[in-house]
């Protein structure tokens, strides 16, 4: 991936941080993408160069389509091509078991706050950037999803929902840039655990995830990073519209 | 051929059997008559308890212990033959084989053990003079005969008074429950294949309710057991001698009582699951089965939810283990039930009812109105509630019968509430899901179980200083 500029948004902690990470180990020069954490979204961006990598943070809300049309404007005045982008970033959201709202009680303003998180920043960003992305060699798009799509042990509804929606979405645009040159996939990790928002999960069901998980543990952000290097990079030239399941096995199915 | 009852193996070659109707069932069982019943308690009083008497009280445990193996074992023909007569009962097949298992294990010798350290401290009491801490000697004698008068239909009820009445050393004269006589008949059969003269201290019969015969045995023995409805109680207490003693069991209630810590929207799957395990085990037939379940307010599940939840996990429960058609005078109860909810749904804002299209399980839900008792068959009524109080209010004028509370909260609240609700009446805090299996030692309507059974003898401790003086070896 050397010389490619790929954004990673909502890499300043956790899979996204580890996505960069290994982005930039590969030679990529990474866009550090942060809504609020703008001082773990420097370490970061510390971190890659003093690897010798290239990064480079940049503030912004997904949601916000005037942000992200900055953040596009920055990256192409610093670096003049966007090859990739890996969609990390997502509404904020708490993974409780015990204080969720139930499937038949989440209302639509719920539903709603997801789509928008979730789908409507992806369609917005990727709107932005497709331009670059059909210039660039190798251009592909990686929206990072859940295995909760295919098989919820526990039902976040209005979170799934909304995820479920970009899959979709992926596979359609999939289908109409391909002629481009332009790769759309997706990564569906199961629960990733220690990270900012599966903290509330208590550890009994950790635990029952674990024990239906046929690699015998939860997934670690790094576990993430290798099959989103791997749909980014040229190895997955001939794949496009795929879901990748990182779970351990939780999950086996046709994707 | 079902075999019911049993007689000791000296006298079978000259008490018969005669055949009877059990509900369902033909048997046979041996033929009762003043001669024969007064016969049979002059050899449980005599020879039957010294046979039983010459036994220590771990060689009775070892005994007890093989015989319940051969009930626990699944290839043996005891059990078969056993699961086999247990067939016209109401019960599946499945609910029954389960049950057996988790019920007849609490008497094997560890369990024994347990419930003899946990009544005696020092069960060597039931075989000679124990030093006391307050000095002198103690000694725990059984009555010579003791009677022992089951009933109802859960299987195995019997086994809890006849295995305490073994270990105390006392000879049993037992009157088998007419719609349950099987495991008590097995047991004793089972015993004697282990140790054919440890069962001369063994009697078990069959008369209906209203028989004279009753009386006969109650003019011999100091002791009745006795399991039943409290009027049929009362009656017996009534027929006994001034120096006959009653430890009687009647009629029971039980419930559930849910915080809404177990109603979150993690939880509240399971809670539900097992609420409704307690409704459906024998078809809420054992005292501890649960009435009304009271639901707090403020969970993630509210409980109207809880209710029409815990109705479909009956579904779902029956679909695993189905329910016999009712009789009729049963039947007759469970409709009642099911109008008077559906009256109470039209009438009341609020108040609902779920029931099965051919009425075989149900849940109302009452947010006001008094506490109603169940007509059983799986059929119980949710009372929503804010404040533990509510539940103590709601339970106060039944105190006489109140028994097992299964409570679901966090540690703090279930202490605390445990301590309330024992304050009303109630005996025995049991977690959801396990209400109707007893722990062994349980104190069973909050008495000691092997204790009530035998009678203290004490020699002074002046009296042993007294004889120390006249040892033939005195310096």
């Amino acid at each position: 991936m050397e010389g490619q500029v790929i954004i990673v948004t909502g890499s300043s902690r956790g899979i996204g941080r580890a996505i960069a990470e290994e982005l930039a180990r590969r030679g990529a020069s990474v866009i550090i993408n942060y809504r609020t954490s703008e001082e773990e979204a420097e370490a970061v961006e510390r971190a890659i160069t003093d690897r010798g990598g290239d990064a480079y943070a940049i503030g912004g809300d997904v949601t916000d389509v005037d942000a992200m049309r900055a953040l596009v404007e920055a990256v192409i005045l610093e670096y003049g091509r966007i090859d990739s982008i890996v969609h990390n970033a997502f509404a904020s959201y708490r993974f409780d078991p015990a204080e969720r709202v139930r499937a038949e009680h989440v209302d639509w303003a719920s539903y709603a706050a997801q789509l928008d998180g979730s789908l409507r920043a992806v369609v917005q960003l990727n709107a932005l950037i497709l331009p670059y992305v059909k210039a660039s060699h190798n251009g592909s798009i990686v929206h990072v999803l859940t295995n909760l799509i295919d098989a919820p042990l526990v039902s976040y509804n209005d979170y799934t929902t909304a995820k479920g929606a970009v899959e979709t979405y992926s596979r359609g645009l999939a289908r109409d840039v391909g002629r481009s040159g332009v790769r759309v996939n997706n990564v569906a990790p199961g629960l990733v655990y220690p990270t900012a928002t599966s903290r509330s999960t208590k550890k009994e069901v950790r635990d029952q995830l674990t024990a239906q998980t046929p690699l015998g543990r939860l997934a670690v952000p790094e576990d993430v990073a290798g099959p989103v290097a791997f749909l980014v990079s040229e190895e997955a030239r001939f794949m496009t519209g795929q879901t990748i399941y990182v779970d351990g096995g939780f999950t086996m199915n046709r994707s | 051929m079902k075999l019911v009852g049993f007689v000791p193996p000296s006298l079978r070659e000259t008490i018969g059997t005669e055949r009877v109707t059990l509900g369902p069932d033909h048997v046979y069982c041996p033929k009762a008559t003043a001669e024969t019943v007064t016969r049979v308690i002059d050899h449980l009083e005599t020879k039957g308890r010294a046979i039983i008497q010459s036994y220590r009280v771990d060689e009775l445990i070892d005994r007890i212990d093989e015989a319940v193996r051969l009930l626990l074992d699944r290839t043996s023909l005891v059990r078969e033959k056993l699961l086999r007569d247990l067939q016209t009962s109401e019960y599946d097949r499945e609910m029954i084989d389960l049950h057996l298992t988790d019920y007849v294990k609490q008497f094997r010798a560890h369990e024994l053990r347990t419930f003899l350290v946990e009544d005696f401290g020092n069960p060597a009491v039931l075989d000679t003079w124990q030093p006391r801490v307050k000095g002198g000697l103690s000694r725990a004698i059984a009555a010579p005969v003791t009677y022992h008068s089951w009933s109802g239909n859960v299987p195995g009820v019997s086994l809890w008074s006849f295995v305490s009445q073994l270990l105390v050393k006392g000879p049993i004269f037992g009157k088998v429950a007419t719609r349950e006589p099987y495991v008590a008949t097995a047991f004793a059969y089972a015993l004697e294949q282990v140790d054919a003269h440890l069962a001369e201290a063994i009697a078990l019969f069959w008369w209906p309710g209203e028989s004279e015969l009753q009386h006969v045995v109650y003019e011999r023995v100091p002791l009745v057991v006795a399991y039943g409805h409290n009027d049929t109680l009362a009656r017996i207490e009534a027929s006994l001698p001034v120096t006959t003693r009653l430890l009687g069991y009647g009629h029971k209630w039980s419930f559930s009582v849910i915080g809404k810590e177990a109603l979150d929207a993690y939880e509240y799957e399971r809670t539900l699951h097992d609420v409704a395990w307690d409704v459906v085990n024998f078809n809420q037939q054992g005292c501890y089965s649960p009435q009304v379940v009271f639901v707090e307010r403020g969970g993630n599940v509210s409980p109207r939810e809880a209710a029409a939840q815990l109705f479909h996990e009956l579904g779902t429960w029956e679909v695993k283990h189905p329910i016999r058609p009712l009789a009729l005078a049963e039947k007759q109860r469970v409709q009642a039930y099911v109008s008077s909810g559906r009256i109470r749904a039209i009438q009341c804002e609020g108040a609902d009812i779920w029931c099965a299209p051919d009425a075989s399980y149900s849940v109302r839900f009452e947010p006001e109105g008094a506490v109603e008792p169940s007509p059983l068959h799986r059929h119980v009524t949710v009372y929503p509630f804010d404040t533990i109080e509510d539940v103590l209010a709601a339970l106060r004028p039944l105190r006489a019968y109140l028994q097992t509370a299964s409570v679901a909260t966090s540690t703090e609240r279930m202490t605390d509430w445990a301590t309330q609700l024992s304050d009303v009446g109630v005996t025995r805090l049991a977690a959801v899901g396990t209400m109707t299996g007893t722990e062994a030692g349980w104190h069973h309507d909050g008495r000691l179980s092997v204790m009530d059974l035998i009678q203290w003898v004490d020699i002074d401790e002046r009296l042993y200083r007294a004889s120390e003086r006249l040892v033939s070896y005195r310096q």
